[in-house]
C-alpha cells in the first residue's frame, strides 16, 4: 500500500516537460537568398530540439523571420545535448512554405560550430524544385593502389541537408544541382606505394533531364 | 546572498523572542498583507523588448518582526507576461517571475493613514513555458518601495505601494545580447488588504 502511494505520488509530480537551460542563449544566424541571390524576406526560420531522445519529443524552441536583406538571427536556451538542434529553412509545417521551392536542414550542431555562443550558418539558397535535378557521381576504383581522399563539387549545388560536422566520404556522391550548367568535380587521389597525392578534375554537363549519373575512374 | 538574509532573520527573530519578555512592543508576525501587483519593465532588455513590458501578477507579504516602528518581513511575487518577440526570447507562450525577498521598512502613522517605505532585497527566479518544454533561470534583486495604508479598523486596511526593482542574472550569451539578458529595471505598482 505504501510503495503504491509512493508510486502515486511520483506520477502526481513527476512532470513530462522537457526543461532547457535559460542561463545560456546560443544565437543562430544566417541568410537566405533565392537562386537569383536576391535576399527572400519574411521567410520563417524554424529550430527544432530534441531534448530528450527517450520520449521523441520535439520542440520548435526557436522561430524568426529573414529581414529586408534575407538575414535572420534566432536565440534559443540550451537544451541537454547540442546535437539535439535542426534548423529548417522552408520547412514544410511552416506558414510560409512555398511548396515550389526546396527546404533545407541544418542538423548534427557540436560546440565547435559556436563562437562566443553563436554559429553563422552559411548563405541558404532556396532553388526553385523545377529548375532542380539529380546528380550521381560513382567513383570507381580501377588500381587497388589508389585511394580517393576528397572530392569537392564547383558549381551551383543544392544543399538541402546539411550535415554540419559530416566526416566520411559517402559513395557513391548524390548531390542535387541546379540544371543546365557544368559542374566541376574535384578529387584528390593518393597512391599509396608512393604516397603521391594528385588533384583530378571531371566536368559534368548537366542538362534538362530529372536524373544524371556521372562515374569517375581513379 | 540569500543564506546570509535568512541567517539574519533567523537570529533577529531568534533574538526577538527572548527580549520579549522585557519589551512589550516589539510583535511578531502581526500582520499579513496581499493583493495585485503589476510590474513595468523599461529599457530596451529581455523582460521589456521580447516580452509585453507589462507583467501582472500578485503578492504576499508577512510582517515578521516589528520594533519602534521599525519592521523586517518576506514577501512573495508572481508576476506573468506573454512573449512578444521568439526570434530572441525562445518560442515560449509566456514567462513567470517568482520573487523571493526579504525587507527592512519603518512605519510612521498619519491619522488614519500608515506611510510605510521599505527597502527589499531577494532573489528572482524566471519560468518561460510553452507546451511540453520550459526554460529556467535565476537572478538577484533589490528595490525601494513606498507604501501607503489606510486603516479601516485595528485589524484591517486597505494598501496602495509604489516602488523601483533592479534585476541582475548571469546569461551566458553573446557579447551583443549580454546586457541585453542581464539588466533590468521595473516600476511597481501594488494594491491590495492588509490583516
Amino acid at each position: 500500500m505504501r510503495k503504491l502511494l509512493i508510486i502515486l505520488c511520483l506520477c502526481i509530480f513527476y512532470s513530462c516537460d522537457t526543461r532547457y537551460d535559460g542561463e545560456v542563449r546560443l544565437q543562430f544566424t544566417g541568410r537566405v537568398v533565392d537562386e537569383n541571390n536576391n535576399p527572400i524576406q519574411n521567410q520563417e526560420v524554424t529550430i527544432e530540439a530534441n531534448n530528450n531522445f527517450i520520449n521523441d519529443s520535439f520542440h520548435h524552441i526557436g522561430i524568426g523571420h529573414t529581414d529586408s536583406n534575407g538575414n535572420y538571427s534566432i536565440l534559443v536556451p540550451l537544451p541537454t545535448n547540442l546535437d539535439a538542434f535542426t534548423l529548417h529553412i522552408n520547412d514544410e509545417f511552416s506558414p510560409t512554405y512555398n511548396s515550389q521551392l526546396i527546404n533545407i536542414k541544418y542538423y548534427n550542431f557540436k560546440d565547435t560550430n559556436f563562437l562566443n555562443y553563436k554559429v553563422q550558418l552559411p548563405t541558404s539558397k532556396l532553388y526553385s524544385l523545377i529548375d532542380i535535378t539529380n546528380l550521381t557521381v560513382t567513383f570507381n576504383k580501377i588500381n587497388a593502389n589508389n585511394e580517393l581522399l576528397d572530392v569537392s563539387y564547383i558549381g551551383e549545388i543544392s544543399s538541402e541537408n546539411y550535415n554540419l560536422n559530416e566526416e566520411n566520404i559517402e559513395y557513391p556522391h548524390y548531390k542535387r544541382v541546379k540544371k543546365n550548367q557544368i559542374i566541376e568535380i574535384k578529387y584528390k587521389v593518393k597512391n599509396t606505394t608512393n604516397s603521391v597525392i594528385s588533384t583530378n578534375s571531371s566536368f559534368v554537363t548537366i542538362d534538362n533531364s530529372d536524373s544524371i549519373n556521372h562515374s569517375i575512374d581513379y | 546572498m540569500k543564506i546570509k538574509l535568512y541567517t539574519t532573520l533567523v537570529f533577529i527573530l531568534l533574538f526577538s523572542n527572548y527580549s520579549l519578555s522585557q519589551e512589550k512592543d516589539i510583535k511578531i508576525f502581526s500582520d499579513f498583507q496581499f493583493g495585485g501587483n503589476l510590474k513595468i519593465f523599461n529599457g530596451k532588455n529581455f523582460f521589456s523588448d521580447a516580452h509585453e513590458s507589462s507583467y501582472i501578477g500578485f503578492l504576499m507579504d508577512l510582517n515578521v518582526l516589528e520594533y519602534s516602528n521599525f519592521n523586517v518581513g518576506v514577501l512573495y511575487e508572481n508576476n506573468v507576461s506573454e512573449v512578444r518577440k521568439p526570434e530572441i526570447a525562445g518560442n515560449f507562450n509566456y514567462m513567470s517571475l517568482n520573487h523571493y525577498s526579504g525587507y527592512i521598512g519603518y512605519k510612521y502613522d498619519y491619522k488614519k493613514f500608515t506611510f510605510h517605505p521599505k527597502i527589499m532585497i531577494g532573489d528572482v527566479k524566471t519560468k518561460q513555458k510553452a507546451s511540453g518544454y520550459y526554460a529556467t533561470n535565476n537572478g538577484n534583486y533589490w528595490g525601494i518601495n513606498g507604501q501607503i495604508n489606510y486603516n479601516v479598523s485595528k485589524k484591517l486596511a486597505v494598501f496602495s505601494a509604489i516602488g523601483y526593482n533592479f534585476y541582475t542574472f548571469k546569461v551566458k550569451t553573446t557579447p551583443e545580447y549580454e546586457n541585453y539578458f542581464n539588466k533590468s529595471n521595473a516600476l511597481n505598482i501594488s494594491l491590495g488588504i492588509k490583516f
